[in-house]
């Protein structure tokens, strides 16, 4: 039920309540001043079975625990949340229907209706609901004149209508039994359109239920794409790193032996004819094996991903540099910050560091790299710089370019610098940054 | 809410201060000031301003109001309307027709806490049975404040002229029974009977001499063996009439032996003034009944009590307690009420007999007041049951003729049964 139709129905119940409750008592206050003004009293006094409370006092009380009973009722809309306040409200309107009752000598329990409109259209746990409807409807059947009049002495409202003419007393059963009547359909009405309500909820609940099956199988079928996507793209890995292990034969092996092959070639030429220039054609030979020998390993050391698995960033980086340290003249130096970094993130950094030493010794001829590795907020910093040759133009080749697109691709930003030795200047996120 | 309670506190408080600040305390007495006992009485207005009067300098933060004027036979519908309007005076007096519905409608306050409390109050100091006819089930509602016992008034000078003594104070039936029909005669010879044995001996007399009970809680005893023969008593000595139709002004010509008529009218009509006004040519006096296993007198007694709604109810104690059983208040009674005290030690002293010997001709004496004691305290009182004046008028109708005619009385004692419980379970 919606929150301002539920208010409707409540004021409907007030209403018509509030009409029986002024009626009762205005009609048992009129007729006690008849009484007493037609010298009736004592005669009166036969037809009672107590001494009735001070008919104005009844009526101001019954009013003033109705206008408790509509201040809790109103209360009750500005707390929803809370169970355990709506259970005692309810409980506490139920008790004020009781002393109203009381009051008017349970001539008329129809206010009892109240607390059950409310109990049905408000309180949403149905155990609760239905033990404390159970309780209303007990009240409603037990706290009756005819039943309550066995044990406690009550005066009857016959005995106050019966005061008045034939034609009246008609009128006034009328009147009653319309109060009375009309608090009935009111809340018939009210519990009609709460069924309702109830009904369409369900039908709506077993719709989104559908709906949400529906996505389910519709999530599978997602899933078994993805699933299809992952191996896809397992397989390209494997093609992009085959191609990979291809260049880097040709870049390094491949140079090497072709320089040794010509070296060689012209060694023949002089075998037997200038052995002084022969003997320094062999030292370049055996030189550029030697180097050929070093990007060979630094080659299949770059291939060796599980360096960067087994160990942290800083330690994969340490055992490059401590690596090249030993094994070649060069001289480098790491300066390392340890930042919060994704494995993808990881990767990046090292591939970056790996590649820029290779350039620096392949194409630079250098004798010492600087590595300078900090964070700026969630990002890396990694400056690499060298004492190797500058070049005024870079002409980016497929080394440079993989690195530009690898960090690009993650959302960071690589810039070259060739004009004093050459500095890599790179900076990566923590993690990957979409960009559209 | 915290500020709502204090605010509420501080009002709770103010007010009480003021009412204790106001110490004076106004109590509404609810009593009838004519028409006392049957008889009209101008001096009950002196007996009650000069009681509130006392009672106001003894207690000087009470202020005690009542209306004057009121008729005892207006009297129980004021009650009952002031109850509806819930202006019922905090003490008021209870008429006995009245008291069993009043306590059934709850308009009088319990007094047993009251009685148990106050070390001053001695319930002993009553007549027994005057204070019993304040109880229902046990529970004191009020407490009496005169009272009046039936007597059987003699035409001493028709027993004289038919040389017959008159009879002790505990005659019996028998006794009474041979007297009337010996006092039963033809004087003038005209083949009606002109000089009667009693006037006014129904089955209610008989009931209560026969000891014969009529109402046991809710249960109707009519069809006892004792209420059988005692309405058969009652219709021998009315038999003994000759069917001559009598009023009591028979009695007041002179020519009835006997009448059982309230102690109010000797109160009334014995000393001067009102003693010139009735039975002028006879000489009369008044005696117990004659009884049959039963009681000598049945006593009338107007009782006060405190309104369940009062809201000076120990104020209120205090006013009912000095009309009950102040010493002074109650000697007063004799002064300017045609009841009876209901302190049993004042008619016990002399100055009660001086009070009352003072306005008798001098060669009277007034009744032996040790007997008149003794028949109070061993008198009946009705039951206080809320149905007791219906059954009671049902009774009457029923039986009449019965007692006065030829119906047959044990058929019309099975109606007055039937129809007694019929009403009693509605």
């Amino acid at each position: 039920m919606t929150k301002s139709y539920k208010n409707i129905a409540i004021t409907a119940m007030f209403a018509v309540n509030l009409t029986a409750l002024i009626f009762i008592t205005t009609l048992v206050r009129h007729a006690t001043s008849i009484v007493v003004n037609r010298y009736a009293a004592l005669s009166f006094f036969d037809a009672l079975n107590k001494l009735p409370l001070p008919s104005d006092t009844v009526q101001a009380a019954a009013l003033c625990v109705f206008s408790l009973l509509v201040l809790l009722t109103y209360a009750q809309t500005l707390k929803k949340d809370n169970m355990t306040l709506a259970v005692l409200n309810c409980s506490a309107q139920v008790l004020l229907c009781i002393a109203v009752m009381y009051l008017l000598d349970f001539h008329y329990n129809g206010i009892l209706f109240i607390p059950l409109v409310n109990i049905i259209i408000r309180l949403n746990k149905n155990s609760v609901r239905f033990s404390l409807m159970l309780v209303v409807i007990a009240a409603y059947l037990f706290l009756d004149y005819d039943i309550i009049s066995g044990g406690l002495p009550l005066n009857h409202l016959d005995n106050y209508i019966k005061i008045y003419g034939a034609g009246t007393q008609t009128l006034l059963y009328i009147a009653l039994n319309l109060l009375v009547g009309l608090n009935i359909i009111v809340f018939v009405i009210i519990l009609m359109q709460a069924l309702q309500y109830e009904q369409y909820e369900t039908q709506r609940l077993k719709e989104l239920n559908e709906q949400v099956s529906r996505s389910a199988e519709e999530l599978k079928v997602i899933n078994l794409q993805l699933e299809e996507y992952a191996l896809q793209s397992e397989k390209n890995a494997q093609t992009r790193e085959r191609n990979r292990i291809a260049r880097e034969i040709h870049d390094t092996l491949g140079h090497t032996l072709t320089g040794i092959t010509a070296a060689i070639d012209a060694c023949l030429e002089l075998v037997g004819k200038d052995p002084a220039q022969l003997k320094k054609q062999l030292t370049l030979v055996s030189e550029a094996a030697r180097s050929g020998l070093i990007d060979v390993r630094r080659s299949v050391g770059a291939l060796r991903l599980d360096a960067l698995e087994r160990f942290s960033l800083g330690d994969a980086l340490k055992k490059m540099v401590d690596e090249i340290n030993y094994t070649t003249n060069i001289e480098v130096t790491l300066n390392y910050q340890h930042g919060k970094n994704s494995d993808e993130a990881k990767e990046i950094i090292y591939r970056v560091v790996q590649e820029s030493i290779t350039n620096a010794v392949r194409h630079g001829g250098a004798s010492r790299i600087d590595i300078d590795i900090s964070l700026d907020g969630v990002k890396t910093l990694v400056h690499i710089s060298n004492n190797g040759a500058s070049c005024k133009t870079i002409a980016e080749g497929f080394g440079l370019t993989h690195m530009r697109e690898r960090v690009e691709n993650f959302g960071g930003a690589i810039t070259f610098d060739g004009s004093n030795g050459f500095v890599t200047n790179a900076i990566i996120p923590f993690r990957r940054v979409e960009n559209d | 809410m915290k500020k709502y309670l204090a605010v509420f506190a501080a009002t709770v408080f103010l007010i009480s201060s003021c009412t204790f600040e106001s110490k004076q305390v106004e109590l509404a007495l609810g009593i009838y000031t004519s028409g006392d006992w049957g008889v009209p009485n101008p001096d009950s207005l002196v007996l009650f301003d000069t009681a509130i009067e006392r009672f106001e300098k003894d207690n000087p933060n009470i202020k005690v109001t009542y209306r004057s004027g009121m008729l005892r036979e207006d009297y129980s519908e004021w009650v009952a309307q002031q109850a509806l309007k819930n202006t019922l005076p905090d003490v008021f007096a209870v008429l006995p027709e009245d008291f069993g519905q009043f306590i059934s409608l709850g308009l009088l306050k319990d007094l047993s806490k009251d009685i148990k409390d106050d070390s001053e109050f001695d319930p002993k100091s009553y007549y027994s049975s005057a204070l019993e006819s304040g109880k229902v089930n046990g529970t004191q509602y009020a407490l009496p404040f005169e009272i009046a016992p039936t007597m059987m008034f003699v035409n001493k000078t028709l027993l004289s002229l038919e040389g017959i003594t008159i009879p002790k104070p505990n005659w019996t039936w028998d006794e009474f029974y041979e007297i009337c029909d010996k006092i039963s005669q033809d004087k003038n010879s005209d083949g009606h009977l002109d000089q009667f044995g009693c006037y006014g001996f129904t089955w209610e007399e008989a009931a209560t001499t026969g000891g014969s009970e009529i109402l046991d809680g809710n249960t109707t005893l009519f069809d006892s063996d004792k209420f059988l023969s005692a309405t058969q008593f009652a219709k021998s000595i009315n038999a003994l009439n000759g069917g001559e139709n009598l009023t009591s002004i028979d009695f007041d010509k002179g020519n009835v032996a006997f009448c059982p008529l309230d102690f109010s009218y000797y109160r009334a009509y014995k000393p001067y003034p009102y003693r010139i006004k009735k039975y002028s040519n006879f000489e009369w006096d008044c005696i117990p009944m004659p009884t049959n296993g039963g009681y000598a007198s049945e006593l009338q007694t107007l009782q006060m009590g405190i309104s369940a709604r009062s809201s000076h109810k120990s104020e209120a104690w205090e006013l009912l307690k000095y009309f009950t059983s102040d010493y002074d208040m109650q000697l007063s009674l004799l002064e300017y009420s045609y009841g009876l005290p209901v302190i049993r030690s004042i008619l016990e002293s002399n100055e009660a007999s001086l009070i009352l010997q003072k306005d008798m001709p001098s060669e009277e004496i007034y009744i032996d007041l040790a007997m008149l004691g003794n028949v109070i305290e061993n008198a009946n009182t009705a039951p206080n049951s809320r149905h007791y004046s219906e059954v009671k008028n049902l009774a009457d109708s029923i039986l009449y003729p019965a007692i006065y005619a030829d119906a047959n009385i044990d058929s019309m004692i099975r109606i007055l049964q039937r129809q007694a419980s019929d009403l009693l379970s509605k």
